[in-house]
């Protein structure tokens, strides 16, 4: 792909004008990617974030900002948090989607799809 | 939440791991203890979990490689400074009282002035010693004159300056060094 066009007097990177909207669409994609991995199954943190890292732009993502967007989802009551001893090496704590969760990731799976809709409506023949 | 360890058998990763642990505790902080220890156990159990997939020559070599991954942490400050702030942020409302005292008296003299022009100055005695004095002094010359009380008008706003700066540095809950005294 083209990295740099030239608009009048200025050149525009590309990378960077794509790199900024990716940030800002991966902090709205989080916590539904995170909702969506639940819902398969309660989880660990490095599973999670495991899982996580194989959506696109999540490659690489620092793996401890998925904690914080975890407690608060905690504090929404979104999923709730149960530590469990390991046989091996120190206790995981498994994250579990609760009804509310699944009733915010289906809102949020709907949003989703009508946003495709609409991407899809703007160009009938792609 | 019982506290979680990790293990790790050479001295260098464990040092490593020390001195993550030290800048995580930093940055919980302001948490309450419970949330910092269950922060803590769960970052243990994730970075045990990203070792075991963890590739690099040595013990060492793949505990940085799991914490890069993790994502940077604020490092906690050098162990030194909050003691050094606690001092400088004491002596330095020592040094606003003494010397607010000495403004006060400035001040005193500045007024005093006004009604006694005479008595109240700078004395410059023969041997070379002076004195700030309210009366006239034998053997002394006064050297301000009427200069005395604009002098002290001036000396009173630059030290109040000095202070004001050092109040906000030391002593003011934004200054640098009162934050330093909260770490």
């Amino acid at each position: 792909m083209k990295d740099a066009f030239q608009t009048g007097d200025s050149v525009i990177d590309l990378n960077s004008v794509l790199e900024r909207w990716s940030s800002q669409a991966r902090k709205g994609y989080l916590e539904m990617l995170l909702l969506a991995r639940l819902k398969a199954g309660r989880a660990y943190g490095y599973e999670i974030v495991s899982a996580l890292k194989l959506a696109p732009g999540f490659e690489h993502l620092a793996e401890g900002t998925v904690y914080p967007v975890l407690t608060r989802m905690k504090k929404d009551a979104l999923v709730t948090a149960e530590w469990v001893a390991e046989d091996t090496g120190p206790p995981r704590k498994y994250y579990t989607i609760t009804p509310t969760g699944t009733l915010a990731l289906d809102s949020m799976r709907t949003t989703w799809n009508r946003m495709t809709d609409i991407l899809d409506a703007q160009e009938p023949g792609r | 939440m019982s506290p979680a360890t990790l293990s790790l058998e050479t001295q260098d990763a464990q040092k490593r791991w020390q001195a993550f642990c030290r800048d995580l505790q930093f940055r919980d902080r302001n948490l309450p203890k419970e949330d910092a220890a269950d922060t803590l156990a769960e970052i243990t159990a994730h970075v045990h979990d990203a070792l075991a997939h963890a590739e690099g020559a040595s013990e060492l070599d793949r505990l940085n490689a799991c914490l890069t991954a993790f994502g940077p942490i604020p490092a906690a400050p050098p162990t030194w400074r909050k003691p050094l702030a606690v001092m400088l942020h004491y002596l330095a409302i020592m040094v606003i009282g003494v010397t607010g005292l000495f403004l006060i008296t400035l001040l005193h003299m500045g007024v005093m002035d006004i009604f006694n022009p005479d008595g109240v100055g700078l004395w410059v005695y023969a041997n070379g010693e002076f004195s700030l004095s309210y009366e006239i002094q034998a053997d002394a010359e006064e050297v301000a004159g009427v200069w005395f009380l604009p002098a002290i008008l001036g000396v009173t706003a630059a030290i109040s300056g000095l202070l004001f700066v050092l109040y906000r540095i030391a002593i003011a809950p934004q200054g640098r060094i009162a934050q330093w005294t909260r770490e």
